[in-house]
């Protein structure tokens, strides 16, 4: 390595140190001269015989040249001279070469950098691993990660003596407050949480941060760095002093350190205490909680403990009679929805920079038997062999060096364009950096590759005497018919696994195309969705509220192009929200209480306006709420159709209204039945109670998700929607404002992520393996096109010729899908997490597949058989030597 | 005239020259010319070294990291590059010098076995 960098360094510097010699040279012959005349010689004498004695001034540099070492270096960049030309000679091969290795590259360190991000490297707290993560977990059923209630999370707390500290973050993630700065408003994110958050993640506040008393709903708050630079000018005396937010007061009691992110929820501006203290309603499972391990105590343990104190609670807590607590490590549990899909992916990367090597050696291979008399020439006119490897090692790490630098700027754009494809849908995506292990690792790999399969050949067709070589020239002998056989099995190996890949691709697009046409019971299209939230001091009273939420949906009704307007507590299809214990009050199962079919509670909205218009929900029985159902007249429920039939089995729907249930502490009447909507992307159906605004506004101060339906492009529809916010209060903020459409794709986010990415690769394995086949189809065509030219003058037919390239092309065909179909339905047991009501063996897949692949091939084969059939025996005979 | 005419002779005895000319320089820096005068007088005339000897010499000496070349003004005001021993030229002069004792102690053995 160091003589390299010597030799390198002599080569930048030879000039120099050429002029330099000529100099020395120089000063040499002066000083002889000069010393002559000084003892006496005439001056042209002197000169004379100094000259004489230094001898022939060009042997001297020549033979001292020599001993710099960029003699060799000068070889060097003539052999890259050369090899750069070979290249030029032949820009089909080496594009095709060099492509193969840049996606091979490219692809998999884009992928390595994603998986290393999100699943190998450490969440960025100190000792991570301590930090586990604590549900709730029905018992029996060890899938089931719910939320923790406020009084277990107190318990806990007070007996786990397995953690160090516990601490619990308020589900309810949307929460926000309104920041006010030079006339303009902001909505800001906050997190509540319970007093230990902060000592939990150690993360050092600059501050003294919130203390138990906190819980009781103070408002002290902790800002973000971003936050606190941004908005406040990295004030360092705004810790103790206050700042206001929603129209209130808040002390700031700390600064969170720069770049801290909440584990689950990501990035917030604020940190607000949570109120534990009032959190005593024992169904409201709403607690994220997050625990720090004793030093020493291992999760095991730990879980142990927990299950011991589950008991406990049994006995002490009505609520928990049916669950249990347990731990998993909180960066398992983050990334868990992000695992299978991503190892799924890395071994699809994986295949796919399998087929590019194996294209590569395929084509250098054919190259390198292609030039068997190039190098019988060379070696006859004295090529020495070292030299001839040595030109070939060049060619071989030039095309690799090209096919590196091109991956390095594919992986980069990769690991971008992956981000912006996985978005939300993949934890932890923000931290993906370019992976230069990895890079390396798949350099390595494909240059080995290249080398491997360039100067292997060569080095045995170096052994052949010239002679031997010149003749293979001309009749295809028995070592380049070995090479055949390998050539065609690699190419059958290639087809394998792009027939491997594209019946994943198959599984994900089947699954993907029925995932889009899941009846989610509302129409996504034409919605633009926005929330407003109303600060509490100016809204204090529930019925300013409610005229607010009324007023705002009959405008927004009413704007030009709008069909229908209201709020709704939570969307449909985006998961579920408020699941609260609902009790049948009439009819043949009176006294009982509903659950879905798992057991869990009753999906609970709070709507304004007429947000079934809105989202085109059906009626199907009854009516939905209007001005009647004010806060003093009688309390009323609106129920999904799936409710309806659970609470009232038997019952027509005409029947179900009028009936009463009773949820959240009120007796309901039902005044209407409407279509059932989804739970989430997949159509899991809901059973829902709908609540009327007018009347369950005193309950809390509502962020109502307001929808409007209206064939406005969305943002005439959102200008439109914040003129008419501000005709009505000029200080609200609109936020989060999108489509309906796009609030509800995320749910299937990870499935486009996982798709395309699936489909490139793909996409991209079979249009290697119909290169690779068509190379070595090609190369054997030309290789007999004496043999074959014969036959034809000897009275053989076209079609005959053309029937026997494709007989050879079918044995590789057959071949490859034989194995590939094996190859697949190993890879189909990743598969089944991912598929969605398509089972990753379906015959159907496999065989569109097979088909898609043996088309692609034919089409391959057809253009040299075509070749083959149209050799003229003329050119044969002459071109025979 | 007789040396002269074979200054590649020095080849069969790979190393001889780059020792004399260590050993010439152990007295100090001093440029090419001078180098070879040196060996020129030492040697009672005997030897004379070729520029096409010498110098390529030197430059392998100097890439060895033997010797270190530096431009420098004679004392006559003439500008020569001087080579100067390094700390590795000296141990290697010392080997080499240990090493040609052998040689000619062996080679003398041989040839004069009487007197050894």
């Amino acid at each position: 390595m160091a003589r390299l960098f010597r030799r390198l360094r002599a080569l930048i510097r030879w000039r120099q140190q050429d002029a330099d010699l000529h100099d020395e040279l120089a000063a040499h012959l002066a000083l002889d001269t000069e010393e002559r005349i000084a003892a006496g010689d005439a001056p042209d004498d002197a000169r004379q015989a100094a000259r004489r004695d230094l001898g022939n001034v060009d042997h001297v540099i020549e033979d001292t040249r020599a001993t710099w070492g960029w003699v060799t270096v000068e070889q060097l960049l003539q052999d890259l001279r050369y090899a750069a030309r070979q290249l030029r000679r032949s820009p089909g091969f080496s594009a095709v070469v060099v492509a193969t290795l840049a996606i091979g590259i490219g692809a998999t360190t884009a992928v390595f950098s994603v998986l290393q991000s999100v699943l190998i490297a450490p969440l960025p707290f100190e000792e991570p691993g301590q930090l586990v993560r604590l549900y709730q977990q029905e018992p029996g059923k060890p899938d089931t990660r719910g939320y923790v209630t406020g009084t277990h999370f107190a318990f806990l707390r007070d007996h786990a003596s397995s953690f160090e500290v516990v601490a619990a973050v308020a589900n309810y993630s949307e929460k926000g407050r309104d920041f006010f700065a030079s006339g303009q408003g902001e909505r800001l994110r906050i997190l509540e949480v319970s007093a230990d958050y902060f000592q939990t993640l150690r993360a050092a506040l600059r501050g003294p941060g919130f203390d138990r008393s906190d819980e009781t709903g103070t408002r002290r708050i902790v800002l973000s760095d971003a936050f606190w630079r941004s908005r406040l000018n990295a004030n360092p005396a705004i810790v103790g002093a206050t700042v206001q937010l929603s129209g209130r007061p808040h002390e700031v009691v700390g600064i969170a350190p720069p770049d801290f992110e909440d584990p689950i929820g990501g990035r917030f501006d604020v940190w607000f205490p949570y109120a534990l203290a009032g959190d005593t309603y024992e169904q409201n499972n709403s607690l994220s909680v997050v625990g720090r391990l004793r030093r020493g105590i291992s999760l095991e343990q730990a879980r142990a403990e927990l299950a011991s104190l589950s008991e406990v609670m049994r006995a002490r807590f009505a609520s928990a009679r049916l669950s249990a607590i347990d731990a998993t490590s909180l960066h398992g549990d983050l990334v868990a929805p992000a695992r299978t899909p991503l190892q799924m992916l890395f071994l699809a990367v994986g295949l796919v920079l399998l087929v590019a090597c194996v294209n590569v050696a395929n084509l250098v291979l054919a190259r390198a038997s292609g030039r068997v008399h190039e190098f019988a020439t060379r070696t006859a006119l004295g090529a020495a062999r070292t030299r001839l490897v040595r030109q070939l090692l060049v060619e071989s790490l030039l095309l690799a060096g090209l096919g590196g630098f091109v991956g390095l700027m594919l992986a980069r754009a990769g690991v971008e364009a992956l981000k912006a494809l996985g978005g939300e849908g993949v934890p932890r995506l923000d931290d993906v950096r370019f992976d230069p292990v990895v890079l390396g690792f798949a350099l390595t790999i494909t240059i080995a590759t290249a080398v491997a399969f360039g100067v292997a050949p060569a080095l045995r067709f170096a052994r052949v005497p010239p002679i031997e070589a010149m003749r293979q020239h001309s009749r295809s002998a028995t070592g380049t018919r070995a090479h055949g056989r390998l050539r065609s099995t690699l190419a059958a190996a290639q087809l394998a696994l792009a027939l491997t890949l594209v019946v994943g691709a198959g599984v994900l697009v089947t699954s993907f195309y029925r995932l889009q046409r899941v009846d989610l019971g509302i129409r996504v299209d034409d919605v633009l969705t926005f929330e407003v939230n109303l600060p509490g001091v100016r809204y204090s009273e529930s019925d300013r509220r409610v005229q607010f939420h009324e007023e705002l949906a009959r405008r927004l009704g009413a704007i030009p192009g709008a069909v229908a307007a209201g709020g709704i507590s939570f969307l449909p299809a985006t998961g579920s929200y408020h699941g609260w214990a609902t009790q049948i009050l009439s009819g043949p199962r009176a006294g009982t209480s509903v659950a879905t079919r798992f057991g869990q509670h009753i999906q609970q909205r709070t709507v304004s306006g007429d947000v079934f218009g809105a989202l085109r929900i059906p009626v199907l029985a009854g009516r939905t709420f209007d001005d009647r159902d004010s806060a003093s007249a009688p309390r009323r429920a609106v129920v999904s159709a799936a409710f309806a039939n659970a609470g009232f089995p038997g019952l027509p729907l005409d029947a179900v209204v009028g009936q009463r249930v009773r949820a959240a502490g009120n007796d309901l009447e039902i005044i209407g039945v409407v279509g059932d909507v989804a739970l989430d992307v997949y159509g899991t159906r809901a059973l829902t109670v709908y609540h009327a605004h007018r009347q369950f506004a005193d309950n809390r101060n509502w962020a109502l998700m307001q929808s409007v339906r209206t064939s406005l492009p969305p943002e005439q529809a959102l200008r439109s929607a914040r003129s008419t916010v501000a005709a009505i209060d000029p200080e609200l903020v609109v936020h989060r404002a999108a489509p309906l459409n796009e609030v509800v794709g995320r749910g299937t986010r990870r499935e486009r992520f996982t798709l395309a990415l699936m489909a490139s690769f793909a996409g991209i394995s079979v249009v290697l393996a119909a290169i690779g086949l068509y190379g070595v189809l090609a190369y054997s065509v030309r290789q007999r096109t004496q043999e074959i030219g014969i036959r034809i003058a000897l009275g053989a037919s076209a079609a005959q010729v053309r029937l026997e390239i494709l007989r050879h092309a079918a044995m590789v065909v057959a071949a490859g899908l034989l194995a590939g179909a094996c190859g697949a339905l190993a890879f189909g047991r990743w598969l089944t997490v991912l598929a969605f009501e398509i089972h990753p063996s379906d015959p159907r897949i496999l065989f569109a597949a097979t088909g898609l692949l043996a088309a692609t091939a034919l089409l391959a084969a057809w253009l040299p058989a075509r070749r083959a059939s149209r050799i003229a025996p003329r050119i044969v005979m002459q071109d025979g030597h | 005239m007789a040396l002269r005419q074979r200054p590649d002779r020095m080849d069969v005895l790979q190393g001889t020259l780059d020792m004399l000319i260590l050993q010439t320089l152990q007295w100090g820096p001093q440029h090419g010319l001078r180098i070879a005068q040196g060996i020129r007088q030492k040697s009672e005339e005997l030897l004379r070294i070729e520029a096409g000897s010498l110098y390529p010499a030197l430059h392998r000496l100097e890439q060895q990291g033997w010797l270190r070349a530096e431009w420098k003004v004679t004392e006559k005001g003439q500008r020569a590059k001087y080579y100067r021993l390094t700390a590795a030229g000296k141990r290697q002069l010392v080997a080499e010098q240990g090493k040609w004792d052998r040689l000619v102690k062996a080679i003398g053995l041989v040839m004069r076995p009487t007197e050894g």
